[in-house]
């Protein structure tokens, strides 16, 4: 979620129930002052009238005195408690019913109860208290809204150098080795950011340049005591004085020193691809990779008499390496060789976003904790170990999903896009 | 007599080199580092020089941009530890003839050169002859007793490998090396390399030639008439 997104999310939050408490009161408010106002008027005039009715000679009827403010009426009922009440009048001439408020007084005159009723029309503080509430909402609303465009404002303005840094780190790419500056800004905490990032950058370029480094130096310094040992042996091999025995052992020290070799690269070939030196800069086609390693397969193919076949449905145009790609395509195949039985199978499958490599062999499933782990190999294997190894880093580090399965006495290994 | 420059400056791997390739009839010359390797250049003229890239006081490719400066006749191999896709690149651009990464088969260098040497001085038009054995490189044909034979392609390029490295023993991985380049240690046996190695010999010996091809147990083969 964006910031802006959570921080209005906040906003809304924290400022609706207060506006809307904010509004109740004020509603509240206003409406009980509205009614102390006409409750007070009703008041005035039962006392205006009170002291009126006082005032007259006893012999006076005042059911004559009846008008629209003041309802005379004989009653049975005694009662000493006035009331107020809202009430609906129907006006004849707008021919409605308008809300009126009420007051009731119980008197007594020559032994007779009257009942006294007050009215005054509160439509006009109900038309004034409508307008108030819409005014207010209006100026609720545009708080509102002024707090949001606050809040853009803000997310826009003070976050500039925030969202700049940001932009540049996301789009840093450590194995090309970008120069990459943060600049100085005005706001303190996102100086610091900056410089901080300054300082990480740079470690981090330092760093990676060195371990870069370091792996070739050490590939070159490994590999020329072994161009050594390996040039000595060979000379060995040439003097014929040397008895079957001897010519064996150096033979076996031989082979271990390019197996020696063979392990180095390897390694450090993983090294590369963890560290992402291999840029895949165009697209290549699956089909012509495994057709460029075909011929070479086929003959050890032959030598097992695999049968073997391929079936491409569409090519698949791959973002990769071209290193990578034949790496990749030939540690899965030589894997479905060496594995294979005598007279086997290996069926390859291209379609257009898949690569599947199918064949039998002797050995059972490969357990997922062996799985494409380092030095994983089987008792019977003959290979260094890092054939899966190097094929699930190569598939990690260009979005290529890999599935194994394992289904009666055929092993698969599938590639998709990820 | 072929005059050879090998600029190394690992002595023991020098030596290595050029007592191996002296055994095959060239005449060699070291040099250890830049400088040596500049003057020895500037003063004399080799049919090929082997060229590491990390030597001291300077670097192999600057050499080979020198030779190349000078528009010298020599054919140029890197030998260099570094497997850089890279460096192979740019050596080759600079215009060295081959490149080869450390460890390599003494045998493999040798051929190496001994190619580079044809191509260079006879266009490839020279035959290479052993007894009975006649090949044209440019034809890419074989002949036994001015009898043609036919052979494969994997066939021939081991005849002219046995033949270059002739009366030495050579190592199973370096032949398997030599036909299959970089693809061989995907290979899970030498058992198909048997299997080219006996066509040839066949061939070879029902055209009438003498069993050149000695196996010597357990490490390799040896292409000799004695």
């Amino acid at each position: 979620m964006k910031l802006f997104t959570r921080t209005t999310i906040y906003y809304l939050l924290f400022s609706l129930p207060l506006l809307m408490l904010s509004g109740w009161l004020l509603y509240y408010n206003i409406e009980r002052a509205l009614q102390h106002e006409v409750d007070e008027e009703l008041q005035n005039s039962k006392e205006l009238w009170e002291q009126h009715l006082n005032s007259l000679p006893a012999a006076k009827d005042i059911l004559e005195l009846n008008n629209p403010y003041v309802q005379i009426e004989k009653t049975s009922i005694t009662s000493n408690n006035n009331f107020y009440s809202d009430t609906l009048v129907y006006e004849p001439i707008e021919k409605e019913n308008d809300p009126y408020r009420n007051l009731t007084v119980f008197i007594v005159r020559n032994n007779q109860h009257y009942k006294l009723s007050f009215q005054r029309s509160v439509l006009e503080h109900k038309a004034v208290f409508k307008k108030l509430i819409v005014v207010m909402s209006y100026v609720f609303g545009g708080l509102l809204l002024l707090f949001l465009l606050i809040n853009l404002y803000i997310n826009k303005k003070l976050w500039k150098p925030f969202n700049t840094s940001l932009e540049k780190i996301t789009s840093l790419n450590m194995q090309q080795l970008q120069q990459v500056h943060f600049d100085k800004v005005a706001i303190r905490e996102f100086d610091a950011l900056n410089s901080s990032l300054n300082a990480m950058t740079g470690k981090m370029q330092a760093d990676y340049l060195s371990m870069k480094t370091f792996t070739q130096n050490a590939s070159h310094e490994i590999q020329t005591p072994l161009a050594i040992i390996q040039s000595k042996l060979e000379l060995l091999l040439q003097d014929s004085q040397l008895t079957e025995q001897q010519t064996v052992a150096i033979s076996s020290a031989f082979e271990a020193t390019q197996r020696l070799s063979k392990l180095n690269q390897a390694l450090l070939l993983i090294t590369k691809i963890e560290n992402n030196q291999f840029t895949a800069l165009e697209k290549m086609s699956m089909k012509a990779v495994v057709e460029k390693y075909e011929s070479f397969f086929v003959e050890m193919m032959d030598e097992k008499k695999i049968a073997f076949s391929i079936t491409v449905k569409a090519d698949w145009q791959l973002l990769i390496h071209p290193l990578l790609a034949d790496m990749l395509v030939s540690n899965l195949f030589s894997n479905a060789i060496r594995y294979n039985k005598q007279q086997g199978e290996i069926i390859i499958t291209i379609r257009d976003g898949s690569f599947e490599i199918i064949n039998t062999s002797t050995m059972p499933a490969i357990g997922a904790a062996k799985l494409f782990h380092r030095f994983a190999k089987s008792d019977t294997a003959t290979g260094n170990g890092l054939g899966l190894a190097i094929v699930k880093e190569i598939c990690d580090s260009n979005n290529i999903a890999i599935q194994y399965s394992f289904n009666n006495t055929y092993h698969q290994f599938k590639l998709t896009p990820l | 007599m072929m005059k050879l420059l090998i600029i190394e400056d690992e002595v023991s791997l020098r030596d290595s080199i050029q007592q191996y390739m002296e055994t095959q009839g060239y005449l060699c010359e070291t040099a250890g580092n830049f400088n040596e390797a500049m003057d020895k250049i500037d003063f004399y003229d080799y049919d090929c020089i082997l060229v590491d890239i990390g030597i001291p006081m300077g670097s192999g490719l600057d050499i080979v941009k020198e030779l190349k400066g000078m528009k010298s006749k020599a054919g140029i191999i890197i030998i260099s530890a570094r497997d850089a896709v890279d460096d192979k690149i740019i050596g080759l651009q600079l215009g060295s003839d081959d490149y080869l990464t450390k460890p390599f088969h003494l045998s493999e260098l040798n051929a190496r050169v001994a190619a580079i040497i044809r191509r260079r001085h006879f266009d490839g038009e020279e035959k290479i002859l052993f007894n009975e054995i006649e090949i044209h490189p440019a034809a890419k044909s074989v002949k036994v007793n001015d009898g043609y034979l036919e052979v494969t392609q994997k066939e021939y390029d081991l005849l002219i490998y046995f033949i270059s490295n002739k009366g030495r023993v050579i190592t199973k991985s370096a032949l398997a090396q030599h036909i299959w380049g970089d693809h061989y240690d995907q290979a899970a046996s030498y058992d198909f390399l048997y299997t080219h190695i006996k066509n040839l010999r066949k061939k070879l010996i029902e055209s009438g030639a003498a069993d050149y091809i000695k196996t010597i147990y357990g490490t390799g083969y040896k292409f000799t008439d004695n």
